[in-house]
């Protein structure tokens, strides 16, 4: 327990360092400020323990891109995203990014009444561009992240009996072949005696 | 012949206003959706309703770690696999005698491993967004507003960080190589009580060199 404890101060440290580097998809624009959403406990009514985290947010887009990014996942967590309106009016689109606003890597349409949703793992952070073609643009936005999952690592263990060289090792390996080299000897051996009986 | 006319009217007017009615209720539901934004709240509880399903799909995985898609293709995914020649024999594993003392041992040793997995994973995805980064910018710096001279600055000061993330990555490295060290002593003093002697000097050394060079920084 003392080992984990130490050892959640020593990755969590370094994942500060590692959030400052890597916050946000890298721009060079000045004019892009990406927005950060921030997570909290998502506890559901009458639930005992909270079931992850989430940011919910209700927005309203009056300009033609916006730019969001939310930050703290980890790559053993499940994370969703979900972008939907009430509007029966609303035509958006999104993407999803990580490295820079240009690489794409999820993108999807809302269009009236709709939902778009996806769900993946990632380590860190990523970024979310709004894309509002018809304005004013009202969404909900929701980004919600689980605890880390179970993974099923392999063995780094084999069963001591034929790795254990304690003298024994070989014998234990080869016993089949050095019966059967056992009993053709005897058997030889049984033949050349009857054999040298006969000649006398 | 006429009261049979009248009844066929009588019909089509019954007919005709059912029809009048329907299209009357159409028009004012048609009415109440044009110009109005929606509910917000209807919205709100949509996004809800839509994670709670991904939850209950979830749950039916909570094991399945790799049936999750990774947000970006090519992704660092970390690996758990040992060489057969680092791998470790044991005679706690399946001895139910051992018991509690092997298990937290090897909890511990599995935690290590989890968490060397993901500092690796960190270093590895920081690499690629700063390469990344720097690519990017090298490309649009020419185009771009910001020009040649303030590019070179930034790029700069992208690269001393990365430098500076590198010394971290060295020393939670030599951190988790001391955790992982007293984690497989952990395991050898179950080991003697149940039977292999000397088991970290034997075998545990190696599986402990095997990791020291698989997570040491190359680069």
């Amino acid at each position: 327990m003392k080992i984990k404890i130490y050892l959640f101060i020593v990755v969590a440290s370094f994942l500060f360092s590692y959030a400052d580097l890597a916050a946000q998809p890298f721009n060079l624009d000045d004019r892009i400020a990406p927005v950060e959403l921030n997570f909290e406990e998502y506890k559901k009514e009458g639930a005992d323990k909270p079931k992850g985290r989430i940011s919910m947010n209700q927005l309203s887009q009056d300009n033609d891109t916006s730019y969001y990014f939310i930050k703290g996942l980890s790559m053993y967590s499940p994370t969703y995203f979900s972008l939907n309106s009430s509007d029966p009016a609303a035509d958006i689109k999104i993407n999803l990014c990580k490295e820079n606003w240009h690489s794409v890597h999820h993108s999807g349409n809302v269009k009236g009444k709709a939902i778009w949703k996806n769900n993946f793992k990632t380590e860190g952070d990523f970024g979310i561009m709004v894309i509002a073609n018809k304005k004013p643009a009202k969404y909900v936005l929701l980004v919600w992240t689980g605890d880390e999952m179970k993974i099923d690592m392999p063995s780094v263990f084999k069963p001591a009996d034929g790795t254990v060289s304690s003298g024994g090792g070989w014998f234990k390996k080869n016993s089949t072949i050095v019966i059967i080299g056992a009993i053709a000897l005897f058997i030889i051996a049984f033949l050349l005696y009857k054999l040298k009986n006969k000649k006398l | 012949m006429k009261n049979s006319i009248e009844k066929i009217m009588k019909k089509c007017i019954l007919i005709l206003s059912a029809l009048l009615l329907t299209v009357v209720i159409n028009a004012q539901d048609d009415d109440l959706s044009i110009g109005g934004d929606g509910d917000p709240a209807e919205a709100v509880n949509d996004a809800y309703e839509n994670l709670q399903g991904y939850m209950d799909w979830l749950e039916e995985r909570r094991d399945e770690w790799n049936t999750i898609q990774n947000f970006e293709p090519g992704a660092c995914a970390p690996d758990f696999a040992a060489s057969g020649g680092s791998m470790m024999p044991s005679t706690c594993a399946g001895n139910a005698a051992c018991g509690e003392c092997y298990e937290r041992a090897v909890g511990e040793l599995n935690f290590i491993r989890r968490q060397l997995g993901r500092l690796s994973c960190i270093y590895s995805n920081t690499k690629n967004f700063n390469e990344s980064a720097l690519a990017f910018g090298d490309n649009m710096s020419g185009i771009h507003a910001v020009t040649g001279i303030a590019w070179q600055n930034e790029r700069g000061g992208i690269v001393a960080e990365f430098n500076h993330f590198k010394q971290t990555y060295d020393r939670k490295y030599t951190d988790m190589m001391g955790a992982l060290q007293r984690a497989l002593q952990g395991i050898g003093t179950c080991e003697a009580q149940y039977g292999l002697p000397d088991w970290y000097q034997r075998f545990g050394f190696i599986y402990f060199e095997f990791m020291k060079d698989k997570y040491k920084r190359v680069d």
